[in-house]
């Protein structure tokens, strides 16, 4: 095949693999033998090469004008004006503490009926690479379960929290021991499986709520108090969700009350960050 | 995807503090990237008029989506994924934009190539700007992912909803009609 001499028109058909880089030694031998003795393709070959050459070498280019002040308009009616938030402080006490309470209320019945009768299936995470923060980090306190210990009886006792190999998914144990496995330890959970949005949420609410404590002395202490009273309310409803889940984790419900919750939690954490000091 | 100085750059604290309402933040983003972003818009659309209205566009959807950005990957590829999708979705209304250059044209008197070139004294640089303005807008954009921003043919594909084998192809037309246009 080698010995076959190409035409232009063979050539063209393989141009595209050619410059991709795709063809075969033997066939791109054969074009780069026929270019070295045909000015036209050989002129092609090298006008290519400098086209791409010239396209990835292009500088970056600069707007006419600085386009900022047309983007910082449009986003602005998205945000609330810090003053309009102060005025309206009062107003928005009330509104996140009736909501608080009433995703309390709600979370309570429904889980109650939803434990019974819902049956779908749970949305979880696997992904090793995903971060996920310990659960008391999030919102609500970790239930405790036991595991077995290792098999290993040299292997050194552990202190805290269990080691989780980080390339298998995480599977939700069971919340008593069973007897069969040895001697069962109670560890609190903080490798139990998180719905993709608490999985998504839970960076974004630890540093808010490193945020929040930094600007503890910046804010009034009845606002503090305020904010602090519904984060409780909260991550009480978190707590309980997660509790729930805990005993019926194939309930989509259950899922959805948790993710609802932590979205609370987050929007609560981001207009406290958006408070004003105080004067 | 070829990463420029301004990729490299940690933005870490930028991208959480302007996910939290940080518009300072935010605009220390906007800063760092506008640039790249707008090459990318004026390049792939062919004006530089409109490429500047896309800009502004992608910034206000990275505003508005940030929250959702979970820094799986850097800002900065995140915000040109972001920007290619808003040129390619400006591109379905092509009629619109069709009118919009011909204002545009009529206004100033420039034409679109004009408009869209570089500093003069690039020589080449500045004729192959020129020369991409008059390629199909489906060649173009997909020698400017390819030759000019460093996409592969895989992740073109995706983004544009065609085939890898498509996408070398109109690569292909898009290099030789430049070559065409360069010679003349």
């Amino acid at each position: 095949m080698t010995d076959k001499h190409l035409t232009c028109a063979e050539c063209d058909e393989l141009f595209l693999e050619y410059f991709e880089g795709e063809l075969d030694d033997a066939r791109r031998t054969m074009v780069e033998a026929h270019a070295s003795s045909c000015a036209r393709c050989q002129g092609l070959i090298r006008d290519i090469r400098e086209i791409t050459e010239t396209a990835a070498s292009l500088p970056e280019l600069t707007p006419s004008r600085d386009l900022w002040k047309g983007i910082e308009s449009r986003i602005e009616s998205a945000v609330v004006p810090i003053t309009y938030r102060r005025e309206g402080i009062h107003l928005s006490r009330r509104v996140i503490g009736i909501a608080a309470a009433l995703l309390v209320v709600i979370s309570s019945s429904v889980t109650y009926v939803a434990t019974t009768k819902t049956k779908r299936p749970i949305r979880v995470v696997t992904s090793p690479g995903d971060f996920v923060p310990p659960t008391d980090e999030i919102g609500g306190s970790a239930p405790v379960v036991t595991q077995p210990a290792p098999p290993s009886t040299n292997a050194p006792e552990a202190t805290s929290t269990p080691t989780v190999e980080s390339t298998t998914p995480p599977v939700r144990r069971p919340s008593v021991g069973n007897g069969l496995s040895g001697s069962p330890r109670t560890l609190p959970v903080t490798n139990a499986p998180r719905t993709a949005v608490e999985v998504s949420l839970a960076p974004q609410i630890v540093q808010l709520q490193q945020m929040l404590k930094q600007r503890r002395d910046q804010l009034d202490p009845s606002t503090i108090k305020v904010v602090e009273d519904n984060l409780a309310l909260i991550d009480a409803a978190v707590k309980q969700a997660r509790a729930a889940l805990m005993r019926d984790p194939a309930s989509g419900f259950l899922t959805e009350q948790l993710d609802n919750a932590l979205q609370k939690k987050l929007e609560l954490l981001r207009t406290v960050a958006l408070l004003p000091s105080r004067s | 995807m070829l990463m420029n100085s301004s990729a490299s750059h940690d933005d870490t604290a930028d991208v959480m503090l302007a996910a939290a309402g940080d518009r300072r933040a935010f605009e220390r983003l906007y800063r760092t990237h506008v640039n790249r972003v707008f090459s990318l818009c004026t390049r792939m659309c062919g004006s530089k008029v409109r490429g500047e209205e896309l800009t502004q566009d992608v910034f206000v959807r990275a505003w508005e989506k940030l929250p959702q950005f979970r820094g799986d990957a850097q800002f900065s590829t995140w915000i040109h994924r972001v920007a290619v999708n808003i040129v390619l979705t400006d591109r379905k209304n092509e009629a619109r934009t069709r009118k919009r250059m011909v204002e545009d044209e009529s206004e100033s008197g420039e034409t679109p190539l004009q408009k869209a070139s570089v500093t003069p004294g690039y020589g080449d640089r500045m004729d192959i700007t020129a020369a991409m303005e008059n390629l199909p807008p489906g060649a173009r954009q997909i020698f400017v992912l390819h030759d000019i921003e460093g996409y592969k043919h895989e992740e073109i594909a995706e983004m544009c909803g065609i085939t890898a084998g498509g996408s070398k192809a109109q690569l292909h037309r898009a290099r030789l009609l430049l070559r065409e246009a360069l010679t003349r």
